[in-house]
């Protein structure tokens, strides 16, 4: 079994310094249909660092997948990423044409929500994982093979030998998501983008998943963006949490900060969501009203009409992004004049 | 093996059966070959001797055991209106059909996919539009229209191709043309939806994610299993390709197996017809035997049933 | 996108590198060092299934292919006449039973072999013991052939039989060398051996039939040296390879087709009296039409010359008789005109209320000139007057099959047929089609016509020696036909030829057959 601490990471040579491995700056990507144009992710900004681990919640529509789709530019059609920059390791992505495929798949990978549906049913697992490694490492079919067997058992997959001989439907739902994570990694990539790795697979397996990541961001020192819509998922994994709805990031503070003392009140909300099993409930919170058509969004701030606290002002103007002080973010007209504007 | 084992002893009950279905019918059929043969002139008698010769005047079931046991011995018997042993003839005039029919198919399935995969790449463009232009036309339009059209410009206004026969190289380009137009409309369509159904799985999602280029991405990850419905409608084409070819070789002089099965039909040439349906029935299930072994081998989901 | 734009460039490029290669012509090579050889290629319309001569099966292609391989004794002119071929003369004797013909010396055949009296015989002696052949039954009056000499041959009938010079004529009666003969059936129906201009050189079944000249030929040798019969079913393919050069010679076109090749100097058009006659045939058996008014009606409600002038055009010309005026002992005996009203007048006459009478045409499917087309207007005119009419198309065998179904289940109203003479005179179609004992399923009798005065005539019209009589008695008998109303003659129909303009001295024979001897190419 090989040591982790074999694993040797490249540094990069002979490139800039870079102070954050990711900067996401003002991003907005629209879906332009016969019916209307639906700002999918309207303004959308964060930064990443090296070894971090970003959660990004939200319900389902609130732009989150769509927003990290952005980063890698592989936004279904009829979706344009219409504004903003998105700088990797310090280069604008948005750019240059060619920027994206010289890290998209390399140093920069993703893993899907859906392990079933996201192998290719015809080829093998080693095909598969060694086609990536071949492609970006520029290494031989037995030498690809190797990698991605070293890889396997660190995911924890016994017999990678056997296993890249194998078809995807050989595997089951937590064994196929452990293959896209080993092929998320073995092109010793620096960010890894979770688009809700463990929504579709049981409870067990989804600890056993966190815990893999988790372990993995520390060996490796990966800057990872965690999505989910679930809080407790989200408590459990990320350094910081940035809360997304309609479109617009509306919440962002360290996760401790965020469970302790969450300011926005859809934040607030889906806290008290949570069910809790040493408690008593006798009904599971909900949140009054439902998610606004990103075709017909309310004036102002796109919460109002479910927002306890709204007012005329939060009907008609959409607040920006203040800072509260300790890098604590809310989009919110409550906390407008304590705060200096973000943006 | 053992798949292979059934199949082949399905395939033997089914030309079996065929062969008994084939016999009654074309007996059954109005039409005495003995009349045709002797024609319009003859007198009664003459026709009774003519029938005598063709063994006619047997009762059916003797007439069937018989054609069947020279069948088995590779004897296909005599034609009624050439005189001349069937198996020779038949045998040339299959190649040729099977040489067309290969040539018409391998345009349709070369052109079919090439068109169908650039449609689904090219979704919604004046590519797309042009594709599926090509595909009405194949359909809608008649074979034999579609046969003297081709003549009319590509051999009599142009001179490139010769107007019939099957000499040079290029007397078959027109014909393969004519008689692979309809496959290559339903192959094209079939691989454009088929490509469009793929192109949005999330498998191609996740292949994109990994950086890999266009061309790994549609001709491995998509077109591979795009190609699974396809191979089916190859498959099935083909088998049409060889028993309509009849049109096509009529309008080129074509010396092939449809034509010459029409002919027999209409001389109520019975033991060329029951050669030639015959022949026409193993390619069908030669065909669909392949189709199927070809489905087993790209299909790895099949293979480990069972 | 580059990739496939190379692609379309590289298929351009071989295109146009294949279209320099050059048309397809007819091929006349004119080499320095050889003697010109010239090739002529003529599509005929079905597949030569056998070229022996005596058998039936082959229909027209396979005649105009054995019309260039073959001589008889005698031969038909243009006009109807008999003409000395491989006899140079003949006399019968006092009791009109036995012919003598001198042969003409200096003949060889395609083997070889020298033209003399015992190829005569072997020729005429092999119908007696050649059970497929089907055209023995014209010879069953032929008791035998005897050889006198070298070059005199005695032909012995059972009965006198004033026809027997036709029969001697007609192509049934080709002579072929002893030696030949001696092969078997196959053989000589692949590649038979005769004396004419041309000889088989090579065929491929069903396919084509190639001849080349055959240069010990008695009489003046042709021009072509080869000539090439390739069966073209389709007449739009026909066309085609005439325009475009692969064929040279072509028949078995539509006149819609003709209008391209009329005004154009680089092809000729040639027509050829026939000897068939278009009608429809009426079975005097079923309810209705077993009424000779109701008959009647009917002839009087075709309009012949509408049909001629608007469906069949230059193919056709308006029929006077149940034969035509090329078959020797034809008489015109036009009984009935066009005339609707009278027809509705006979109608009323035998009972029948307007739209009571319904009747059924059966059609066979392009076998004769637009056949279909004057089924289906003689259909509509036949509405005119009241009686429905409609047209049932069927392919040949099925058609046969109908049509000669015996009286008790005989379902046939009325059909379309083109008999025509195969000899040239009337006998072959007065004697055979209209005899008592030919009722179907024997023969083609359908109309179940039936004359007791016809009878007397057809059994004795062969026997008399004295042509005036003869073609008094031929007179009489198209007229009992026609007074019992059970064919409308509608037209006698025309052959035609269309053939590239370097070609001239191209003859048809009566039989619709394309005749090269004479034939020129410049």
């Amino acid at each position: 079994m090989t040591k982790l601490t074999d694993m040797k990471r490249e540094k990069d040579s002979g490139q800039a310094q870079w102070e954050y491995l990711l900067e996401v700056e003002d991003l907005k990507t629209y879906f332009i249909t016969k019916a209307g144009t639906g700002k999918a992710v309207d303004g959308v900004s964060f930064r990443l660092k090296k070894g971090e681990i970003l959660g990004l919640i939200g319900e389902s529509g609130s732009g989150k997948s769509v927003a990290v789709k952005s980063i890698m530019q592989i936004v279904p059609k009829p979706g344009r990423i219409v504004g903003g920059k998105v700088r990797f390791k310090g280069e604008d992505l948005l750019g240059d044409a060619k920027a994206i495929q010289r890290v998209r798949g390399k140093d920069m990978t993703m893993i899907f929500q859906e392990p079933m549906t996201s192998l290719n049913p015809v080829l093998t697992i080693g095909r598969q994982m060694t086609e990536g490694i071949m492609l970006h490492l520029h290494l031989k079919q037995k030498q690809a093979e190797d990698v991605a067997c070293k890889y396997l058992e660190m995911v924890k997959i016994p017999n990678p030998q056997e296993i890249l001989k194998r078809y995807p439907h050989h595997l089951s739902g937590g064994m196929r998501q452990r293959v896209m994570i080993a092929m998320a990694l073995e092109t010793n990539s620096s960010l890894l983008i979770a688009d809700e790795p463990t929504t579709a697979l049981d409870v067990t397996i989804q600890q056993q998943i966190l815990a893999l990541i988790r372990e993995l961001r520390d060996r490796l020192n990966m800057g990872v963006i965690f999505i989910t819509h679930d809080m407790g998922v989200i408590n459990e994994i990320s350094d910081h949490t940035a809360v997304m709805y309609c479109g617009k990031i509306q919440e962002y503070a360290s996760t401790r900060e965020v469970m302790k003392n969450p300011l926005h009140p859809y934040t607030q909300a889906l806290i008290q969501a949570i069910p809790r099993i040493d408690t008593e409930q006798e009904e599971l919170h909900t949140i009054p009203g439902s998610v606004p058509s990103l075709l017909n969004l309310p004036a102002g701030c796109s919460f109002s009409n479910r927002c306890q606290y709204a007012c005329e002002q939060c009907k008609n103007e959409t607040p920006e992004l203040y800072d509260t002080g300790d890098g604590h973010f809310v989009r919110c007209w409550r906390y407008a004049d304590t705060s200096t504007k973000e943006g | 093996m053992k798949y292979v084992l059934k199949r082949l002893c399905s395939a033997v009950i089914v030309l079996f059966v065929m062969s008994v279905v084939i016999f009654l019918i074309i007996h059954w059929i109005p039409g005495d070959p003995a009349e045709i043969y002797a024609g319009t002139g003859a007198s009664a008698s003459t026709v009774e001797t003519v029938r005598k010769t063709m063994g006619l005047d047997r009762p059916l079931v003797v007439q069937y055991v018989d054609w069947l046991k020279g069948v088995f011995q590779g004897d296909f018997g005599i034609s009624l209106s050439t005189k001349e042993e069937i198996l020779p003839t038949l045998a040339t005039k299959f190649i040729n059909t099977l040489q067309l029919s290969v040539y018409g198919a391998a345009f349709a399935i070369i052109c079919g996919i090439g068109l169908g995969v650039l449609s689904a790449l090219y979704h919604n463009t004046i590519i797309d539009v042009f594709s599926m232009l090509v595909a009405i036309i194949g359909i809608s339009m008649p074979v034999y229209w579609v046969g003297m059209l081709l003549v009319m410009v590509f051999s009599i206004q142009l001179g490139i191709f010769p107007v019939t026969g099957n000499e040079t190289w290029l007397s078959y380009v027109l014909p393969s043309i004519c008689i692979g137009l309809n496959s290559l409309a339903v192959i094209t369509r079939m691989t454009r939806s088929s490509m469009l159904e793929v192109l949005n799985e999330d498998y191609i999602v996740t292949a994109v994610a990994k950086g890999l280029r266009k061309p790994s991405i549609y001709f491995v990850h998509a077109l591979k299993n795009a190609m699974i419905p396809i191979i089916t409608t190859i498959g099935m084409q083909f088998g049409y390709l060889m028993g309509g070819s009849v049109l096509t070789e009529t309008v080129f002089v074509y010396p092939g197996l449809g034509k010459y099965l029409v002919d027999s039909i209409q001389a109520r040439d019975y033991p060329a017809i029951q050669a030639s349906l015959l022949v026409l029935v193993t390619v069908f299930i030669i065909v669909n035997f392949l189709v199927d072994l070809a489905y087993f081998m790209l299909n790895p989901r099949l293979r480990s049933e069972g | 996108m580059k990739r496939v734009l190379t692609a379309l460039l590289t298929l351009a490029m071989v295109l146009s590198m294949a279209a320099c290669q050059g048309k397809p012509s007819s091929q006349v090579d004119t080499d320095n060092n050889e003697p010109a050889s010239t090739k002529v290629v003529m599509t005929v319309t079905a597949e030569i299934i056998t070229l022996d001569p005596q058998v039936n099966a082959g229909g027209t292609a396979a005649n105009t292919v054995r019309q260039n391989i073959f001589e008889a004794l005698v031969r038909i002119d243009g006009d109807g006449n008999i003409q000395p071929s491989l006899a140079t003369d003949w006399s019968i004797d006092e009791t009109n039973t036995v012919w003598t013909f001198h042969l003409r010396q200096g003949v060889k055949f395609h083997d070889g072999e020298e033209f003399t009296a015992k190829d005569v015989k072997a020729t005429f002696d092999r119908f007696k013991t050649n059970e497929e052949s089907t055209r023995a039954y014209y010879y069953d009056n032929l008791k035998e052939v005897t050889v006198v000499d070298d070059y005199t041959v005695n032909m012995v009938l059972s009965e006198p039989q004033s026809n027997f010079l036709y029969i001697i004529a007609y192509d049934g009666s080709y002579i072929m060398s002893e030696k030949s003969l001696q092969r078997s059936n196959e053989e000589i129906s692949k590649s038979p051996v005769g004396t004419g201009p041309y000889k088989y050189k090579e065929s491929t079944a069903n396919e084509s039939v190639t001849l080349e000249r055959f240069d010990d030929y008695w009489g003046d040798l042709p021009d072509i040296t080869e000539l090439k019969f390739v069966t073209v079913t389709e007449v739009a393919t026909r066309v085609n390879m005439l325009r475009s050069g692969e064929a040279d010679l072509i028949t078995g076109i539509t006149d819609e087709d003709l209008e391209y090749f009329e005004n154009n100097d680089d092809y000729s058009i040639m027509y050829g009296n026939s000897n068939r006659v278009g009608h429809l045939s009426m079975n005097s058996k079923r309810p209705g039409l077993d009424n000779i008014l109701v008959r009647q009606a009917i002839e009087y409600a075709i309009d012949k010359d509408a049909i001629v002038n608007g469906i069949l055009g230059e193919r056709g010309s308006v029929a006077h008789s149940v034969i035509a005026p090329l078959t020797y002992g034809y008489a015109d005996t036009e009984l009935y005109s066009y005339d609707p009203e009278r027809a509705k007048e006979l109608l009323k006459e035998a009972g029948y209320e307007e739209g009571e009478l319904s009747f059924t045409i059966q059609s066979p499917d392009g076998r004769y000139y637009k056949d279909k087309e004057c089924c289906m207007a003689i259909a509509q005119m036949l509405n005119e007057v009241g009686i429905n009419a409609k047209v049932e198309v069927n392919d040949w065998a099925s058609f046969v099959a109908k049509v000669k179904a015996p009286e008790e289940s005989n379902t046939v109203d009325m059909w379309w047929m083109g008999w025509e003479s195969g000899t040239g005179e009337a006998s072959q179609v007065l004697n055979v089609v209209f005899a008592k004992e030919n009722f179907p399923p024997a023969g083609w009798n359908a109309m179940f016509f039936e004359n007791d005065e016809y009878e007397t005539l057809k059994n004795s019209v062969l026997k008399t020696t004295d042509e005036k009589e003869q073609l008094e008695m031929y007179a009489r008998m198209q007229e009992l036909i026609m007074e019992d109303a059970v064919w409308v003659p509608i037209t006698v129909y025309n052959e035609c030829a269309i053939y590239n303009s370097k070609l001239s001295g191209i003859e048809i024979t009566y039989t619709d057959v394309v005749r090269f001897t004479n034939a020129k190419i410049s």
